[in-house]
């Protein structure tokens, strides 16, 4: 009599609602799930033949080697700085783009600049790597050749790390601004026009339509998409920081991210328990900035907030 | 009235200065393109004693010529790059709508657990290392195609955008089928999924355009020739042009040896690469445009 009270409602349903979930099932538990229990590997002196459980047990000297090197305060150093100096100039320059593009009233100007600006956020790193190359290479390159001709000296580009953080930036913002800067101009356009007819009605200037009415209608979103950001801040863009260097040591000083590092340490250097840990480590801190944005946000306004 | 004109007058001239803007803007975004066209169309002892231009002097098709007397390798590419993006991008769409699917039925009753089972790996991850190890000593998926396909295939964010898609549609639609006696395979092939065709298109276009611009499992996992995909030999063109070169010794006639192709080649190779993708995915902009903006659900 009891078993039957435990009877699973709509059975047949949900068995069959669970072999649709079952491929997407697997596959995370594949691919994300069995590299999480992988992360064992950072306390372990990972021998191939013994496997990864079978490994000797090593403690913290991985993070130990990680850490007592010069290394980890200058890829974590570098990580941060970048990452925030990206999350920051390329948000003012999405929402700027975006309030421009509010001024632009003809749909079909709209749409031509639109896609231009978009166009840039179709090439992979790969492909932009070769267009900062056509720029920045030393005796051929554009740029040099423009300075040489105002009768300046060229620069080495990929020997001089000192310029790089400003040129990642610059090709940041050229790939990603466009795209960036739609979804705030979707909220623009869903702002409603009466309120500024209203605004134009009591002659305010196009600055304070800005201040007043456009700023206040985006400022969820623009929330939601800085804590976005700002939990990823230890997560650098390896695409980027990998083939537009082109991987040149000499630029490690202010290009190495700790992806770069950790992606090194492993194919470069073969250490997969310190590359383990360097990973680990960026996972936790990640999820700590996660959680106290997140916990921020909803503190200010619980709307916002991610989960 | 004149204040009214005046008002409008300023109106204008505002706009002006952000066409301007938008002119500029998209040359600065144009100007790269333009200049790998000319670097590609340029011979390689101009390129050596004048360097790189942004407009070409005389049109040379040397590198395109060398290219086509040794197609095999660019074709080779094309064809991996096309079968990842194909069957990934299908298989992608196909299971993470499945999966929303499941999501978004209320009297599913794992529907909780597996959310958190899917958010998870968002917040966490095991790192490149042991995911190598797994993929290598353990699935053995070194050189093999599959690696470039499988890993990715659940992007846990169009789950959920998909499945709150499917949590609006009328309830009583999925309910009549059921009463027709219909199981919930046919509510998600009949219903559900020929309804979601709008956002099932979006999320295949921005999930092709990322396959087809994808490299990372490639330069980890692929080392034999024949399976690098298009993204992945530009890279290597970048990092090691003579090896590859080597691999292209068909000489076209009539070509001095001084003006054996370099960065022309390379050029010529990054047009032949995107320059097929560059005409087509801009058709498809605006669901790229509707990605981005639906793209920022809650987990």
């Amino acid at each position: 009599m009891k078993r039957k009270k435990l009877k699973i409602p709509h059975l047949k349903d949900n068995i069959q609602l669970f072999t649709l979930a079952l491929p997407a099932i697997v596959l995370l538990a594949v691919f994300s799930y069995w590299p999480m229990y992988g992360i064992i590997l950072a306390f372990k002196n990972y021998k191939v033949p013994l496997g990864m459980w079978g490994s000797p047990w090593v403690g913290l000297k991985n993070f130990l080697f990680f850490f007592q090197a010069q290394d980890a305060w200058r890829v974590t150093r570098n990580t941060l700085l970048l990452n925030f100096l990206f999350i920051t100039v390329t948000l003012v320059c999405a929402v700027g783009f975006a309030l421009l593009m509010f001024e632009v009233k003809s749909r079909t100007h709209v749409k031509v600049y639109q896609t231009v600006s978009i166009l840039p956020n179709f090439l992979s790193w790969v492909a932009v790597s070769y267009m900062s190359y056509a720029l920045l290479e030393p005796t051929k390159g554009i740029l040099n050749r423009v300075i040489e001709s105002m009768g300046g000296e060229g620069i080495s580009w990929y020997a001089e790390p000192e310029y790089w953080p400003v040129i990642l930036l610059i090709i940041k913002i050229w790939h990603g601004v466009g795209i960036g800067s739609i979804v705030y101009y979707a909220a623009l356009m869903g702002v409603d026009s009466e309120l500024y007819e209203a605004a134009d009605i009591d002659g305010a200037t196009k600055l304070q339509k800005i201040r007043y009415i456009s700023l206040p209608c985006i400022v969820p979103i623009i929330t939601i998409r800085l804590i976005m950001a700002i939990g990823k801040i230890f997560r650098g863009d390896f695409g980027l920081f990998y083939n537009v260097t082109r991987d040149q040591g000499t630029l490690y000083p202010t290009t190495d991210i700790i992806d770069t590092y950790v992606y090194r340490a492993l194919m470069n250097q073969g250490n997969v328990g310190m590359s383990s840990a360097v990973s680990l480590f960026q996972s936790v801190v990640c999820f700590i900035t996660l959680m106290i944005t997140n916990s921020v946000v909803k503190k200010i306004n619980p709307e916002n907030s991610l989960f | 009235m004149t204040v009214n004109k005046k008002h409008k007058r300023k109106a204008e001239k505002t706009s002006w200065l952000v066409h301007i803007f938008f002119i500029l803007f998209g040359l600065v975004c144009l100007i790269p393109f333009i200049t790998v066209i000319s670097i590609s169309l340029t011979n390689e002892i101009e390129l050596a004693n004048n360097g790189f231009s942004i407009f070409p002097g005389k049109a040379d098709l040397t590198a395109y010529r060398y290219l086509l007397e040794n197609p095999k390798i660019v074709i080779d590419a094309y064809k991996i790059t096309i079968f990842i993006t194909v069957v990934g991008t299908f298989l992608s769409t196909l299971l993470v709508s499945m999966a929303a699917y499941s999501l978004s039925r209320k009297r599913f009753i794992l529907r909780k657990v597996l959310n958190w089972y899917l958010f998870i790996p968002t917040l966490f991850g095991g790192g490149l290392a042991a995911s190598y190890v797994i993929n290598t000593q353990y699935l053995h998926l070194n050189d093999n195609i599959w690696v470039l396909i499988l890993p990715g295939l659940i992007g846990v964010f169009n789950v959920f955008m998909i499945r709150t898609f499917f949590q609006q549609l009328p309830e009583s639609l999925f309910e009549a089928t059921k009463m027709d006696g219909g199981s919930e395979y046919t509510v998600y092939f009949r219903i559900a999924m020929p309804l979601s065709k709008p956002v099932l298109a979006t999320v295949a276009f921005l999930d092709a355009l990322e396959r087809w611009n994808s490299w990372y499992n490639a330069m980890l996992y692929i080392r034999n020739k024949e399976l690098v995909p298009l993204q992945y030999l530009l890279q290597k063109m970048m990092r090691e042009v003579s090896s590859i070169l080597s691999e292209m010794d068909n000489m076209p006639s009539g070509i001095d040896i001084k003006e054996l192709p370099g960065e022309n080649l390379r050029m010529a190779m990054l047009v032949v690469s995107i320059g097929p993708m560059m005409c087509f995915f801009p058709f498809f902009q605006k669901y790229f445009v509707k990605g981005m903006t639906v793209g920022s659900v809650k987990g």
